[in-house]
């Protein structure tokens, strides 16, 4: 017996326990959920049933894009599948510093839609169709107390344009031939939005002022902020297999100071967020986050495989919408997610695999 | 909401670091006095006193930071000198490669550089141009929206003695290693900073009781630079902003009580709030400038007191000596919100970012300004 407990002991120390896994994220290939999985310094991709698909070693970071594949990055070189998840590599002459310091793989935007962005020390975007190179410095951030890799979260992919924030800017770039055309002021305000109507770039900025940009005649209309407007941020977010935009607006509940101070002496801020589906009556649902950390408040919103995530400082809240019903979820901070076609998927550590995720149902037909 | 959000965002991140520049200009924004270096006529204004610097015509891309009469450069991994051969090959600095002219001023203490690289802080004392290598570890957190954070330490260091205030801790550097002096209460914290002086290195806690409009108050820790002794500990009531501190590491905040009657009445007041962590005595002097206060500037007097600047809305600035109480009011001229202060020791020159027009002004002693 006491052979049998060591030869066991002897078995675990071996084999790395399902435990230490880690989902990283999640996206759609090929029109099936697959999700890239970190043990230690392998990440694998795999598919929902869990079976390993291809698994690559010695990675700091990895991200998935729907339709627009994979990327693995590496001390040298950084690896990336294309839809067929045929195998690609590009070299790294010298990894950024600060990128070589992570000692665990971790989910890092490096890929969005025919782009990668290649962290050397002087970062640049790397066109996959042409391979036309873009410095790009945006990837990149130092404030006084911090310093931030944003890596694609400054870049949009806008039909043939890539729009860039650098600094104070937002620059219109060519896609064919990676080079600036157009570029506008952000009013030292961040994004809210950017979407594609026609031939024109809308842009909303966070505080409520936009542009209107025609990239090809290099038409810029600038759109003030409207006063009696009082939408936080409004959102064109087009769910999976949707065929037209939806409309997601977030607003504070409450006015004046009155409810102001009633929320603070709460500890919570309540918040109201409607998802304007075209031809029907908005949905809508009530947030409620906590204002401890108002001292650095922020939140971020971001659309992610054909849902739109809602990220507070405590929790995620995440917007779906199958079979014509939107879906809520709450997701409270360092839970580990995906969101793949739609469909919110959590971890279990305990088995190595992902589950589906039922949330609150809206809005009916 | 917004509003108010703007507002309570404004009253604790003042001091935020912006790299001001503008065409062929920078502004290099320091800890206790700043520079402004014109590349096309290569000069550097410190205050009001300005210096020639022999190279570099163009403002290049590239970090800049300066020290006493020295411009100095961080570009493509080397520091360079405006005015003298001496540079530093930089192995692994994790700073973002610059994509314009960009001020690191804020890591320049007391004449050394603290420049963060792969294995830690490398120290430059940018006088005797040494190098030295502190072991440090990064904490990288990952973010939610697929980024990477690292918060940079404040370091600070007076008379051989360095402290560190990073990731909820505070450490001091004894005999080569980093040794945990203690580490930062998390509860109500919203924001805290490190102010080291010749002889008090004072920790500074902003906090505020969930549901408690009135309950904004900050935590003053002071302890010995020479002997690492705790010599106090003290919290007060109110929004204790802006903290300085004298050349000794005296602590005087800006006090605002957190009441609307307060902020509607008293926005034409500067209040201050003085801390002398060796006698643990604590000072209350109340100014009244006339109309609403836009900014305050602490400017270091040339024997190592404190000066405090105040610029108002009007345009009206005013000049305190807080340990004395001193209160001074220009002659003439009046400077609004298009103009800055570029602070030297002792003094200051007004500028204009749009214009380049530079005006000095004197805070010496005698009654008035110039």
């Amino acid at each position: 017996m006491r052979k049998v407990e060591i030869a066991l002991l002897f078995l675990l120390a071996l084999v790395p326990a399902a435990a230490e896994r880690r989902l990283l994220c999640g996206g759609m290939l090929k029109d099936r959920p697959a999700f890239l999985i970190a043990d230690g310094r392998d990440v694998f991709l795999a598919g929902l049933s869990g079976k390993e698909l291809l698994r690559e070693s010695n990675v700091i970071a990895a991200d998935i894009e729907d339709g627009s594949c994979v990327a693995f990055l590496k001390e040298d070189s950084i690896v990336w599948l294309d839809e067929k998840l045929h195998r690609h590599e590009v070299s790294i002459s010298k990894i950024s510093p600060y990128l070589s310091m992570i000692q665990e793989a971790a989910h890092l935007a490096l890929i969005k839609q025919g782009i990668l962005l290649v962290p050397e020390e002087i970062p640049y975007l790397l066109n996959l169709e042409s391979e036309v190179r873009r410095p790009f410095s945006g990837a990149f951030l130092l404030t006084e107390k911090r310093i931030e890799f944003d890596g694609m979260g400054a870049v949009w992919a806008v039909g043939k344009w890539i729009v860039l924030r650098e600094r104070n800017s937002l620059q219109f770039i060519d896609r064919a031939t990676m080079e600036s055309v157009v570029t506008v002021p952000l009013q030292h305000s961040g994004v809210a939005d950017i979407w594609l109507e026609g031939k024109e770039i809308q842009i909303l900025l966070q505080n409520g002022a936009g542009y209107r940009v025609v990239p090809l005649t290099k038409t810029v209309n600038v759109i003030p902020k409207d006063k009696n407007d009082e939408v936080l941020i409004r959102q064109h977010v087009r769910f999976w297999n949707d065929s037209a935009d939806n409309v997601v607006e977030l607003r504070f509940k409450g006015e004046g100071a009155l409810s102001l101070i009633s929320a603070w002496k709460r500890g919570r801020m309540e918040a109201e967020i409607s998802v304007k589906i075209p031809g029907r009556e908005p949905v809508i649902q009530s947030l409620s986050f906590s204002i401890k950390t108002l001292g650095e408040f922020r939140f971020n919103l971001r659309q992610v495989s054909g849902a739109l995530v809602l990220d507070f400082h405590e929790k995620d809240f995440v917007v779906t919408k199958e079979t014509a019903k939107i879906h809520f979820f709450t997701i409270l901070e360092d839970q580990p997610y995906a969101v793949a076609g739609g469909v919110v998927y959590s971890w279990d550590s305990s088995t190595g695999t992902v589950r589906r995720v039922r949330g609150e149902k809206k809005g009916d037909e | 909401m917004k509003q108010f959000l703007s507002i309570f965002l404004l009253l604790f991140c003042q001091d935020i670091y912006l790299p001001v520049w503008a065409g062929s200009s920078i502004i290099l924004r320091g800890e206790r006095c700043d520079y402004l270096y014109n590349a096309d006529s290569a000069e550097v204004w410190k205050g009001s006193e300005v210096f020639k610097v022999k190279k570099w015509k163009k403002l290049e891309v590239a970090y800049y930071f300066a020290c006493k009469k020295s411009l100095f450069r961080l570009s493509k991994g080397e520091i360079t000198c405006s005015d003298s051969d001496w540079r530093v090959t930089i192995p692994d600095s994790v700073l973002p490669v610059p994509s314009s002219a960009a001020s690191i001023q804020n890591m320049v203490h007391d004449g050394n550089l603290y420049l963060p690289i792969r294995t830690g802080f490398l120290v430059l004392n940018l006088e005797k141009q040494s190098k030295t290598l502190l072991a440090y570890h990064w904490q990288m957190k990952p973010r939610a929206d697929a980024g990477m954070g690292t918060p940079i330490p404040e370091m600070a260091e007076k008379g051989g003695s360095l402290w560190s205030l990073d990731s909820g801790h505070l450490h001091r550097l004894e005999t080569g290693a980093w040794k945990d002096i203690m580490a930062i209460p998390e509860k109500d914290l919203i924001d805290s900073t490190l102010l080291t002086g010749s002889r008090f290195a004072n920790l500074i806690l902003f906090k505020v009781t969930q549901g408690d409009l009135g309950s904004f108050r900050t935590r003053v820790i002071s302890f010995s630079t020479g002997s690492g002794k705790h010599l106090l500990d003290k919290e007060f009531s109110g929004i204790l902003k802006n903290p300085g501190i004298d050349a000794s590491g005296k602590v005087v905040f800006e006090y605002v009580k957190a009441s609307i009657f307060s902020a509607i009445m008293g926005r034409d007041k500067v209040r201050l709030r003085i801390v002398d962590p060796g006698s643990g005595k604590e000072i209350t002097r109340n100014f009244d400038v006339g109309d609403k206060r836009r900014h305050l500037f602490f400017v270091e007097s040339g024997d190592g007191g404190l000066l405090i600047i105040v610029q108002c809305k009007n345009g009206d600035v005013f000049m305190i000596e807080p340990f004395s109480g001193k209160f001074r009011e220009l002659k003439s001229g009046k400077f609004g919100y298009d103009y800055t202060l570029i602070r030297g020791i002792g003094h200051g020159v007004f500028y204009n970012e749009k214009s380049g027009n530079r005006i000095a002004v004197s805070f010496g002693p005698g009654p008035g300004g110039s």
